[in-house]
């Protein structure tokens, strides 16, 4: 039976520098924000999780699954270096197959959203590599909103981010504030939304609100 | 007296029937199918409708989707069906957009006035122009109740789907012209097999959008379809909350089972328009024309 789907990814920087209170909010904040997803049944119907780890180098912590089929919820830790070529490339392929795998099951996948969870500290050149992620020609590129951790450095966020960038300020704890954004992002992107005549394929579908409490929110750079 | 009247009332409670739970249609949803809260803003839950005129049968009904009854929110869908006491009948549908608080009121509203913007259709023999005509009206008539209400046209933005139904006097058989601007759609159920009434294209998409065409503002992007009913076929105008399940096979299948058999009872009806099926949890409103 066809469903409608929502791919939602995990994209987590286990670099060194994430070590000690950022890695260690994300390891605490993937349980809530997986417990968000499985407490709202609209949501929970549509969305498939799944968790990429990067540091110098990147893997797939858990594979794009139906919420029924998620026993646990991977844990990080820190090493290597901060490679945002790797992450970016593992994440293409991975969306590939993804779409492809839920299309031959008779399902009707919605575009994917990325949470991309870092301290904004790079250590090498990852240009390219985004560039193909979220470049128009490919067809299923996703949203991605980038969540800043610790030492973060905003350019680089807003680089990353094709929608918005947030960077924790202190009011809230991170944790706090990025499970009520999941809550929110979900609902909105299930929403049936007017196309714009200069973006007909419909990514004005997410409405989030420009003040989320605990953050400060960056517009991206224009690609 | 007592007595007797017990014994009545035992024996009718042992014979009646009991309504079976709506059916679901592949994996079970976690989201379950009950009313929920009631919306501040006060619509009623579904409606049903119906009527038996000269050579048609029409069931019509417009349910809350399961994630509005989840959240307290209205049903966003609507719908009218106006007969003009002798050869004609109009029928429409309409989706408010999910992202626009206001909407159901742009839905309702296009159903409520499109009847009366029923002359300029027929005043204009050819098809594309005389619809456009008609959708105009009904735009403006959707921008006025923004006016009015004070709110940006945009809030009250819906999709609009309507069939005007003409008995051809020289035939055995119905033409029906459908117009649309949006992701509603149209179905002509013939000898249990649906054949559609607009060219749909979404198949190929990279990825699935809910973003669709809607009024007011896209009035310039009228689609026009044509049927012919002949005795046996049923004309299917439907909301996307029906025709996203119906890309299904099993959905598709299990609707030209049951309504490939002439119509059903209004309860029926209502309870086969209940089927449940994991996702397809948005408002579902089909109006189902059947030639006799």
């Amino acid at each position: 039976m066809s469903e409608q789907v929502l791919p939602f990814y995990l994209v987590c920087d286990e670099s060194y520098s994430m070590q000690g209170p950022p890695l260690d909010a994300i390891n605490q904040e993937l349980p809530a924000i997986y417990q968000e997803i499985a407490s709202n049944p609209v949501v929970a119907d549509r969305a498939r999780l799944g968790i990429i780890g990067f540091s110098a180098t990147a893997e797939v912590l858990l594979p794009l699954a139906d919420l029924n089929d998620v026993h646990s919820i991977p844990q990080l830790s820190p090493r290597g270096a901060t490679n945002y070529g790797a992450a970016f490339s593992l994440l293409k392929r991975t969306i590939e197959q993804d779409i492809a795998g839920l299309k031959q099951a008779g399902h009707a996948p919605y575009r994917p959203t990325v949470f991309f969870l870092t301290d904004g500290l790079p250590t090498d050149d990852w240009h390219v590599e985004h560039k193909n992620l979220v470049s128009h020609d490919f067809r299923a590129h996703p949203t991605i909103l980038a969540f800043g951790f610790g030492d973060v450095d905003p350019a680089t966020l807003q680089q990353v981010a094709t929608f918005r960038a947030f960077i924790a300020n202190g009011d809230m704890s991170p944790t706090q504030a990025l499970r009520e954004f999941a809550r929110q992002l979900l609902n909105s992107v299930v929403q049936s939304a007017v196309a714009s005549s200069s973006d007909p394929s419909g990514n004005a579908q997410l409405i989030i609100p420009d003040q989320v409490p605990g953050y400060t929110v960056l517009a991206p750079d224009p690609v | 007296m007592e007595q007797v009247h017990e014994y009545a009332a035992a024996e009718t409670a042992g014979d009646v029937p009991g309504i079976p739970e709506p059916l679901v249609i592949g994996r079970q949803p976690r989201l379950v199918s009950r009313p929920g809260p009631l919306s501040a803003v006060r619509r009623p839950d579904s409606e049903i409708d119906g009527a038996a005129l000269p050579g048609l049968e029409v069931r019509a009904a417009s349910l809350r989707g399961d994630a509005h009854r989840y959240y307290g929110t209205p049903r966003q869908d609507a719908m009218g069906l106006w007969h003009d006491g002798d050869h004609l009948l109009l029928a429409c549908v309409a989706d408010g957009l999910g992202s626009k608080e206001e909407s159901h009121i742009g839905a309702a509203t296009a159903c409520e006035v499109a009847h009366a913007n029923l002359s300029d259709f027929l005043v204009h023999a050819e098809p594309v122009t005389a619809a456009r005509y008609f959708i105009e009206n009904i735009a403006d008539d959707i921008n006025d109740r923004a006016d009015k209400l004070q709110v940006a046209p945009d809030e009250l933005s819906t999709t609009f789907c309507a069939a005007v139904v003409e008995e051809l006097p020289e035939a055995s058989r119905h033409r029906a012209t459908i117009m649309r601007v949006g992701d509603c759609t149209a179905w002509r159920l013939h000898r249990g097999v649906w054949m559609p009434c607009f060219q749909e294209d979404e198949a190929e998409a990279a990825v699935a959008t809910s973003a669709t065409r809607a009024l007011p503002r896209d009035v310039k992007h009228v689609e026009v379809g044509h049927a012919d009913l002949y005795p046996g076929d049923m004309l299917l105008l439907c909301t996307d909350g029906l025709a996203k399940p119906m890309r299904a096979p099993q959905v598709s299948t299990q609707l030209s089972d049951w309504w490939r058999q002439g119509p059903p009872p209004l309860p029926e009806f209502f309870w086969q328009m209940s089927f449940r099926a994991r996702t397809h949890d948005d408002d579902r409103t089909a109006v189902c024309l059947w030639r006799v």
